[in-house]
């Protein structure tokens, strides 16, 4: 046992004294308690060593957290709820996309509760000895990193459309609390608990064929009310176009999107975008608006796809003069993974995809038939630890379950999606579940045809093209493509 | 087995392979089920799935006569039966009473 393990029993007894503190109506005394109890799981947060050891300690004590902003939103402070939520929402997607500037100054308030000390890196074999002579800080002082700076840079950004952030986190057995920042940079919450008796939002819906639609129209409408409407109602109030949303992974799998009021579909009323946290969005808002210079097209080596050419000769057309296709003959897991290193501000990947919920980090591209062959296989581990790409692109990835990422709390967004952001994207169009081959070439094709026309993003491009195909398609078709990141 | 189960019943029949001929045969041996072809995602497994709604005794008939025609195919496909709240039966391991059942008490969500 570390000392930083030696924190655990200490934060639990401090999190069910302040729960039984709760119970017992003494609020202060429970406040003190769950303060000090996210102190001590900070710190221990902290004295990671490498990715792998913060998402498996941040899983540990991500439910005090998310208690602390529960009991801060109760309390009428929905300002440092968010700042408790988000200090360690996806912490590990953070290592890979602060700025190199914030990563140099890593002492400062901003990021160091997510960056390593020293943040030269260790790797995890070293951790032990690192620990030993690391003093760990005082574990009874909760300083929480404002939060403020972070949603003023991302509403900067957003700031040509009525966007509102919001921010749902679940707390055990307290029930749902929505963080809601308006465009003009403050922030209410809404607090509810979800009767939760339809049909689960994030389990076995995924498979293709007959029934699929069926599963997805009852996810649809038993779901609306206990996961979106207390949110909705309030949005409506304000008139806003654009939620950028971040969810915990198991409530990301289904698309809010696709809720239906029993009138209307959410996607009718927003433009909705996905970020693993409000922190990694902001982050990603640095790299200024999308421009549309230069595009990579990757080719599928296989004729078991067949609406697979015409989607790429669709959008090579559309993209006439900007675009590089690398044709199938040369598309190697290597000559791949060197040409998205290239200055590219779209690139389009039209193929097969897996996903594993045991282990998403092993979700992969296939560019041929043959799943097992390897030499045209690219992980999600791949791209993030072997890709950086030169110009924060767009990746779109028009393949089966592409956009599905690990179901954890603390929205790592292991997958496809998580690699590719942790290589450098901006942004990451994928699909929620296995595409229909025709679905997904109609879709690409219309959308990058849009963008010809409007020199818009794809994001926006594609929530066009979505929302007409809502009018005479069904959820399977329309929502199946999703967008994580800020374009 | 019992009386005749005219209750209406729905399956996907998902077939281990995209080989058109491969899937034509099945489809030819399931014929009087009028089975539809799904149309195809983007799935990394070789999958072909068809639709298929009819009464319980003639799917549960169709199904276990396939059962026995494929036994004597050679590289037959693997054939799995779905039923719409999710459960699933591998074709070789269906028996009649138990297609029956699962056809019986299966709802949709």
């Amino acid at each position: 046992m570390t000392r930083a393990d030696e924190l655990i029993p200490h934060i639990e007894q401090l999190t069910n004294l302040s729960l039984i503190r709760r119970r017992l109506g003494d609020e202060p005394a429970a406040n003190d308690a769950l303060n000090r109890a996210a102190a001590s799981a900070l710190a221990y947060m902290q004295s990671f060593t490498g990715e792998w050891l913060l998402d498996t300690r941040s899983r540990q004590v991500i439910r005090v957290f998310e208690e602390l902003a529960w009991a801060h939103a109760n309390a009428g402070a929905p300002e440092q709820a968010l700042a408790a939520i988000e200090v360690i929402r996806s912490a590990t997607v953070r290592l890979h996309t602060m700025s190199e500037a914030e990563r140099a100054n890593a002492t400062s308030a901003m990021v160091a509760p997510l960056a390593p000390r020293p943040v030269a890196r260790v790797v995890d074999g070293e951790a032990r000895a690192y620990l030993d002579r690391e003093p760990l800080p005082p574990p009874d002082s909760l300083d929480l990193p404002a939060i403020a700076p972070v949603l003023e840079r991302l509403l900067q950004r957003l700031e040509a459309i009525p966007t509102a952030l919001v921010s749902l986190v679940p707390a055990y057995a307290r029930g749902l609390t929505a963080l809601i920042c308006w465009p003009d940079g403050t922030i209410d919450s809404e607090q509810w608990t979800p009767v939760m008796q339809g049909v689960r939002p994030f389990e076995g819906y995924d498979a293709p064929g007959p029934f699929r639609e069926r599963r997805l129209q009852a996810i649809s409408r038993s779901n609306y009310e206990d996961l979106f409407a207390p949110v909705d109602r309030r949005l409506r109030a304000r008139r806003i176009e654009r939620v950028v949303l971040s969810v915990p992974g198991w409530l990301g799998r289904f698309p809010i999107e696709a809720l239906f009021d029993g009138e209307a579909f959410v996607g009718d009323r927003y433009q909705t975008l996905y970020v693993p946290s409000l922190r990694v969005g902001a982050d990603l808002a640095l790299s200024g608006r999308a421009k549309m210079r230069r595009a990579l097209v990757v080719g599928y080596a296989g004729d078991d796809l067949p609406w697979s050419r015409a989607e790429q000769d669709g959008i090579r057309q559309h993209l006439r003069g900007r675009v590089t296709f690398l044709a199938p003959a040369a598309c190697t897991k290597r000559s791949v993974l060197d040409e998205l290193e290239g200055k590219y501000d779209v690139i389009h990947f039209c193929c097969h995809a897996s996903y594993d919920d045991a282990d998403p980090i092993n979700a992969a591209l296939h560019l041929s038939p043959d799943p097992q062959n390897d030499r045209q296989r690219i992980t999600a581990y791949e791209l993030m630890s072997a890709v950086r790409f030169a110009r924060s692109p767009v990746v779109t990835l028009s393949a089966c379950a592409s956009g599905v990422m690990d179901l954890s709390e603390t929205s790592n967004a292991y997958g496809l999606v998580g690699g590719l952001l942790r290589a450098g994207a901006r942004c990451v169009i994928g699909t929620r579940w296995p595409v229909y081959d025709e679905t997904a070439a109609a879709t690409m094709v219309a959308m990058y045809e849009r963008q010809k026309l409007t020199d818009a993003s794809s994001p926006e491009c594609l929530y066009a093209v979505t929302s007409e195909m809502r009018k005479t398609t069904r959820i399977e078709d329309w929502a199946a493509f999703g967008c994580v990141g800020i374009p | 087995m019992g009386g005749e189960l005219t209750e209406q019943a729905e399956v996907e029949i998902v077939i281990g392979s995209r080989d058109d001929a491969v899937v034509s045969d099945i489809e030819t041996r399931l014929a009087e089920l009028e089975p539809v072809r799904w149309r195809d995602a983007r799935f990394v497994d070789p999958v072909t799935i068809l639709a298929v709604g009819t009464g319980i005794t003639k799917l549960v008939e169709a199904l276990i006569a396939l059962k026995r025609d494929l036994s004597s195919v050679p590289d037959a496909p693997r054939v799995e039966v779905k039923t719409p709240d999710g459960r699933s039966i591998v074709l070789t391991d269906a028996t009649p009473e138990l297609l029956t059942a699962a056809l019986s008490e299966t709802r949709m969500p």
